[in-house]
């Protein structure tokens, strides 16, 4: 992953999103699904979206996770599953760039849940309750970082893609404590 | 700054919308924003500019104020989305306030007034690293140890760390004493947008992850907003326990804000037991005492702060 230098190195983008859940399926619907509404709601054609299933399996590689500028997670994932102390690692040693957008999908009505989750991480993630709060957020998102919105979309994916670098280099041989 | 467009779910929580109506709403604006975007001509930079935007081209579309009247929205909030006048910029950035016990707000609050001493004192953007961050909060709490509390019958061992100064407990590392509960609050102050961390140099410190790179601390925006609609509350402390802990935070920052990070390691040699210590080993422990709540020890300031944000 190279560094970018300026805003012409911008000038297309291609983001990765990772999807950190039990069955690659939020709210009911198949996670390709929802993405593909997603993709549908992109101005321009300058961004193109992958999702990347089956992230839970790989959540220990920072190194391949943090190349992801949005994820998908479900909340049971963050508090109570098997990884979640290492995704909490990752957020309380600053090791997600801040730019990352991190989706946290409650599908079943959980209020204590949600507001441990905001209790916890604050602004460092957007919490979804619905598939179609899911789908409105994440299109606001990728319309915001986006390089068909000028310099400032340019500016916000140039500034993400330099911390993602700095990430790797900082944290790629150490460990966290 | 970033994810601006958080604004707009923000807007709806300022006009009074929770739960179902909230939602219905972040799926409305969704549609209305990704819309207006499509045709706007780019935007230099966000902030202003996109807060602006918003206020023209979304929350007075008229199917954002419809949406809002069916929800029973107040007339007068109703307006403001109406004319283009909703507090974008405000809502925002006032939002998720650190909301602690007060136990753990004095903390974060001390360490806002930290960064802001330092960079006023020295007249720097910046606290240079999280190397020297970290020794501040050290020293100021081993300022406190090193001071008599004056009581004749009962002087205490930890000095006035018996009563005040940080939470943080501090462990011997190889970049000297470093406490990773303070490394999560700052985390906490960075979460909540009120700190900003920039790599500075290509080359780390050595402190705890900070090996490649240096990292600048200064107040965010928000945090400057925070700090400056606060400054008296904050400078003029009515309580003698946070009087004393701001004291010896000062005399830190003033004796050791411009020394270099060699002159910093040396006097922490010279005045501790590091050297003989295992790394790993609790140097200095934190506060002996609890905050309470309930106490009234005149922590008006500091609660202040926050219940009027």
């Amino acid at each position: 992953m190279d560094r970018y230098e300026s805003l012409t190195d911008v000038d297309t983008h291609d983001e990765d999103l990772v999807i950190i859940c039990e069955h690659d399926e939020l709210f009911g619907t198949p996670v390709e699904d929802i993405v593909s509404d997603i993709r549908d709601r992109i101005n321009g054609d300058q961004l193109t979206v992958e999702e990347h299933p089956n992230g839970k399996q790989r959540v220990e590689r920072h190194e391949w996770l943090v190349r992801h500028s949005i994820w998908f997670v479900h909340y049971e994932e963050l508090l109570d599953g098997e990884k979640a102390d290492t995704l909490d690692t990752y957020f309380t040693m600053l090791a997600i760039p801040r730019e990352t957008e991190v989706f946290v999908c409650i599908d079943d009505d959980d209020e204590e849940a949600r507001e441990q989750l905001k209790e916890e991480y604050r602004d460092r993630i957007t919490i979804a309750g619905r598939e179609d709060v899911l789908i409105a957020q994440a299109s606001m998102h990728l319309n915001h970082a986006n390089p068909a919105n000028g310099e400032a979309g340019k500016q916000t994916i140039k500034a993400w893609n330099n911390a993602v670098c700095t990430l790797l280099e900082d944290f790629g041989g150490v460990n966290y404590g | 700054m970033v994810n601006e467009w958080k604004a707009l779910e923000r807007a709806g929580e300022w006009a009074g919308l929770e739960g179902t109506a909230l939602e219905d709403y972040v799926v409305l604006v969704a549609d209305v924003h990704n819309t207006a975007i499509a045709d706007y001509d780019g935007f230099e930079s966000y902030e202003q500019e996109y807060y602006d935007f918003l206020n023209q081209e979304v929350f007075s579309d008229e199917r954002v104020v419809d949406i809002l009247l069916s929800f029973g929205v107040e007339e007068e909030t109703v307006d403001a989305f109406r004319t283009g006048n909703v507090p974008v910029a405000e809502t925002f950035h006032s939002e998720h306030l650190l909301d602690h016990s007060l136990n753990e707000l004095v903390d974060l609050i001390m360490m806002l007034k930290l960064v802001e001493r330092y960079t006023t004192k020295t007249n720097q953007e910046y606290i240079p690293s999280r190397y020297e961050f970290q020794k501040l909060l050290f020293l100021t709490n081993l300022n406190l140890k090193q001071t008599e509390t004056g009581s004749i019958v009962d002087e205490s061992e930890f000095g006035l760390l018996e009563t005040t100064g940080y939470r943080y407990s501090f462990t011997k590392r190889s970049s000297g004493p470093f406490s990773t509960g303070a490394y999560t609050d700052k985390y906490r102050l960075y979460a909540s947008d009120l700190l900003d961390e920039e790599v500075l140099e290509h080359e780390g410190t050595g402190e705890v992850a900070e090996h490649e790179h240096t990292y600048g601390i200064k107040l965010s925006l928000k945090g400057e907003l925070l700090m400056n609609r606060f400054r008296d509350v904050l400078r003029d402390f009515q309580s003698d326990i946070l009087m004393y802990w701001n004291r010896a935070q000062e005399d830190a920052i003033d004796t050791f804000g411009e020394l270099s990070r060699d002159e910093i390691h040396d006097y922490i040699i010279s005045e501790t037991d590091i050297a003989s210590r295992s790394t790993g080993e609790t140097l200095l422990p934190p506060r002996q005492t609890r905050f309470e709540s309930e106490s009234n020890d005149g922590f008006e300031g500091i609660t202040g702060v926050v219940n009027n944000v």
